[in-house]
Order: C-alpha cells, then structure tokens, then sequence
C-alpha cells in the first residue's frame, strides 16, 4: 500500500552492540499511538447502551 | 405482473405508491430522496415494477404482528428492479414470451432491487443496489451475490441487503444486525434470521424492561445475544477515538465481515439525538497520501448501511473526534460521536459478529505489532506501512503475489499447513513488501500464536539475521526484553528459511 518509488538500498547501519544497548533502554515511544489504543474495557455499563434512535 | 418505465423522480414514486401510501406520502420520505440520488449516481435508466412479490422477511414480519392487526394489510409487496439500459416495455413483453432470449444488451447493467413493502410508513423492504464504482480508494469487501429471476430470466447483483428501519417490529439495531448477517451468516453457512426474528431472539431477561414488540430499541447486551442465537459469537469493542476506531473497522472489514458500529448522533445545532447503531458496508482509502503506520490510518469515509438513511451512506472522517453522516436532518449534517459510558472516557462500540472460531481477536494482533514496532524502532529501520487484518487461509495463499514473489517463497506458502483463520501483520517499504507474519486466529489467548512467515526482502532479512539476530547473546536478551512470545515471533520472522523437501513430499513447512 506504501507509495511506489524508485528502489532503494535497505538502510541498516545499526550493529550488534548498539542494538544490544537499545535493547536495554526503556520501550521506544510507539507512533500513532492513537491507532494502536485497545479500547476500554467492554463493562455491564457498555452493554446496556440503548440503540434507540 | 410487470410494468416498464424510464427512471425519473416522479418514475420512481409512482412506482412505489400503493393503496395505503399516497405520492405525497412516499414524495416526503427521506430514503425516497435518498434513493432517487443513489439511482441516479449509479446510472440508472429504467424501473422494471414486479407486482405482488412475495418477500421472506415481509412475510414472516407479517406473520408475526401485521396479520394481526385490526387494519388490514397486504402480505405481497412490490419489487422494483433497476437497469442501466433504455428500453421499453415492449422489450419486456419479447423477452417474457420468449420471443427474445437472452437478455438483450440494450437493458444494460442489472443494478439490483428495491422490494417496496404494503405499509403506510417505513416501507422499503430489502434492497441490494449495486455499490459506487470502486475505482480510486472505494473498497466494498462484503459483497455477497444475490440471484434475482425476473420472470425466468436469472440476474444476480453484487451488494450488501439492506432495510429501512420498520419501528413495529426492528428497530435501528435490528436492521443493523439483518444487514451484517446476510454477509457472515451467509458466508459461513448459517440461517440468516428476519427482522422480527431477530427482535425476538433478544434475550427477554436482559437490562431493558422494555416490549420486544414493538421494538423502541436493543441494547449492546442484545445485540450480542441476537448474534450468539443465530450460532455466530460477537466481538465487541468500545473505541475511545477515530485513529483506533479505523484500526478496529479495517482489521474485520478488510476481511470482508460487515461491522456494526453504535455511537452517539449530535445535530450541527447541539441536539443530542441518542445512540444509533449502523453497519459499515464499506470505506474508502486514501491510496496517495503519504504512507501511515498503519494501512487502516488511510481510511477517510465509510459507506453505513444506516437504516435512518440509505445504503451504503456515507460517513466522512473530520477534524475532532467526529464522523459527518448523511443522517436526514433539515438543519444540516449530523455527527457520529463516542458515547459516554459511566466511568470510561467516551466511546465507540464496535461489534463484530465472527465464525466461533475465530477466537483471537484484533486486540491480540495489536499486541503482536506493537512488540513488532519497538523491535523495529529499535534497529533504527522505520518507514514501515503495516496492513493488520483477519485472513482466511484459502485468501492467503490466493492473494500471494506471484509477480514479484520468489517461486520458492510462493511454493512454502502454499504447501504450508495454516489454520483456518489468520490474523496477517504485512509490513510494507518503499521497497516494496517487506514481510508478512501471521498468528493463528483460532488459538487461545496468551498462547503462541505466530504459525507461518513469509519475507519478502531478502536483503533486509539475512542482513538483520547476520550481523544482529543470529548471535545466541543477542537472542536471550531479546527474549529477557519483551514477552517470550513476542520475541520468538520476531525471530521466526528473521531466521533463515528451512531446506523444503521436494513437491511431491507430505512435508509441512512452518517457519
């Protein structure tokens, strides 16, 4: 689905170590995270919403 | 009986009037309006009237309350077919008697049918009108055919049916959970109930005190009960904002599963209307903009089956946390907004009538992409457009391209043993597609659900594997980071493919 463009080189330049200490940081802030929001829990009160109109 | 006209607004009323609803009546109703526009905007040019149709869900609608009431009303109803062809009646006639067979090409497109119900109000019955075309961003994924004979002549019409919301015995829920079931019903081989079927499923002893019939409304509890009747189970979802209410839609929808979604309606003057409850009958992508985190994040409209409305309405995405729906109202658009909900910060409900067998929902796909994210985030390689959405095994190995895909990557798919049901975390660069994992939806909960992977980027994969992943060191600290699932999903992802056995082997592959 991404937007075609011209091929690229795979940009990796990380090596093992700096991966092993990123590893050991806290968890990177994720993006949209909005998108990624589970929802609130499915409660008795959520189940008695009334569909009226 | 059959009478032949050409399509025009007074056409269409004329067509629909009856001895219990006058033209002024049927001229007055919003979804006249409505489907005079939709006829239009699909290219109709010709109403072919069927007299004393009988109609299933009329007839046991009618059974079970209009047979017995003081007034007297019909039990046949009308049902209006729709071509893009001009033709006149006497076309018609040639094609009855057999004198012209087949269908000669000048009746043009079969656009589908609208049954027209003997009733003073509310009375378009079961409609399947084919959708707007689907170039561009459109996607209309749970179609389903409905064959139509026409005096003998077989038609079929890809849609979605939909019916206005009949107060004595549905109500907007009702519709809803009609519209969804005749694809999933359907779809997976169960009987798709009526409306009033469907309203006296409710479960009785549920938190309503209120009559099943006449209907004033179901509750979420309802609805999920209605489902579980019918064999099917629902998911049910309550989505705080627009961002994760995409994510939620286009997981299940994608799919090709009609989404009920319930939430509050707001006039553009501040009146609070209540909750309504629709199906989401499609939706349209943005497919040139730039590239999101998510495929879902591309959604700008969906197309509802809004029963107060029309099918395949519109709901366009704003500014805020609000939808703008064609809900009729005099003083312009109304919002879709979240509902309050006591304790819980406003949502959107989400419901999903799903095969009992799939059991992990997109909740546990989310989980998956969000340890897939940070790992990505991580190596410092960013730029990924990730399609989360619920696969059947027999689309996935379908749909695999067979252009750009290597033929041995193609032969592993196919020859590999997956479940029925799949949840696919697809991540795409501008290089094309990166890599699919897929996680096994008919699995427990908190189970290892990553049964199959496919990468499709070969210089990505060995590079990562090579210089990161394959040294055990980095391995155990993976898997001390993050949940040990997660981690062994990640690197099933980036190992090296297996020797495969040759094709005429029973071997199964599961990388």
């Amino acid at each position: 689905m991404a937007s075609p463009s011209p091929v690229q080189e795979p940009v990796l330049k990380l090596t093992k170590q700096e991966f092993l200490e990123a590893l050991s940081k806290p968890d990177p802030e994720l993006p949209e995270a909005d998108a990624l929001d589970e929802g609130e829990e499915v409660t008795p009160d959520t189940l008695r919403i009334v569909f009226t109109v | 009986m059959y009478t032949v006209l050409p399509f025009s607004e007074d056409g269409f009323v004329g067509s629909c009037t009856h001895p219990k609803l006058s033209e002024n009546a049927c001229r007055q109703n919003a979804h006249t309006r409505y489907f005079i526009e939709y006829l239009r905007a699909i290219g109709c040019k010709t109403i072919v009237v069927e007299q004393d149709y009988v109609d299933r869900d009329y007839l046991v609608d009618f059974t079970a309350y209009y047979a017995r009431c003081f007034f007297d009303y019909d039990r046949k109803c009308k049902r209006l077919h729709f071509f893009s062809g001009d033709f006149a009646a006497g076309d018609l006639e040639a094609l009855l008697d057999g004198s012209m067979s087949p269908m000669p090409e000048r009746f043009g497109k079969y656009l589908g049918f609208i049954v027209v119900k003997p009733l003073p109000v509310r009375f378009f019955g079961r409609t399947c009108l084919v959708t707007y075309p689907t170039d561009g961003g459109r996607r209309f994924p749970s179609l389903r055919r409905y064959d139509v004979h026409l005096a003998g002549e077989p038609l079929s019409v890809e849609s979605l049916a939909f019916q206005e919301q009949d107060r004595d015995v549905a109500a907007c829920a009702t519709a809803a959970i009609w519209s969804a079931l005749h694809k999933t019903a359907k779809e997976f081989g169960f009987r798709i109930p009526t409306p009033s079927e469907i309203t006296r499923m409710v479960d009785e002893s549920s938190s309503t005190s209120q009559r099943n019939i006449p209907n004033n409304g179901l509750t979420v509890e309802q609805i999920r009960h209605a489902i579980k009747k019918t064999g099917l189970e629902a998911e049910i979802f309550s989505v705080p904002n627009l961002a994760a209410l995409k994510t939620h839609i286009y997981a299940y929808h994608a799919f090709g599963l009609p989404v009920i979604l319930g939430y509050g309606l707001e006039t553009n003057q501040g009146e609070l209307l209540g909750a309504h409850a629709v199906t989401v009958a499609g939706m349209n992508l943005d497919t040139k903009g730039a590239a999101p985190t998510l495929t879902a994040q591309r959604i700008i409209k969906l197309y509802l089956h809004d029963d107060q409305a029309g099918p395949f309405s519109r709901a366009t995405f704003g500014a805020g946390e609000t939808l703008e729906t064609q809900f009729p109202d005099p003083h312009g658009p109304v919002l879709a907004k979240p509902r309050k909900v006591p304790g819980q910060q406003p949502s959107y409900t989400v419901i999903v009538p799903v095969y009992p067998k799939i059991r992990i929902s997109v909740t546990e796909a989310i989980d998956y992409l969000k340890d897939l994210l940070k790992f990505f985030s991580r190596l410092q390689f960013g730029g990924i457009e990730w399609d989360v959405r619920l696969i059947s095994n027999t689309e996935y190995k379908k749909q695999i391209p067979t252009t750009t895909t290597a033929r041995e990557v193609i032969r592993r798919v196919r020859t590999a043993q997956l479940p029925r049901f799949m949840w696919l975390l697809r991540g795409t660069t501008q290089r094309g597609l990166l890599f699919d994992l897929l996680l096994d939806a008919t699995s427990i909960r908190d189970a290892e659900l990553h049964v199959h992977r496919v990468f499709y980027d070969e210089a990505v994969r060995s590079h990562v594997w090579n210089n990161i992943l394959a040294d055990k060191s980095v391995q155990d600290r993976l898997m001390q980071s993050t949940h040990e699932r997660f981690a062994k999903a990640i690197l099933a992802v980036f190992e090296p493919d297996k020797p495969t056995a040759p094709a005429n082997s029973d071997a199964v592959i599961i990388a």
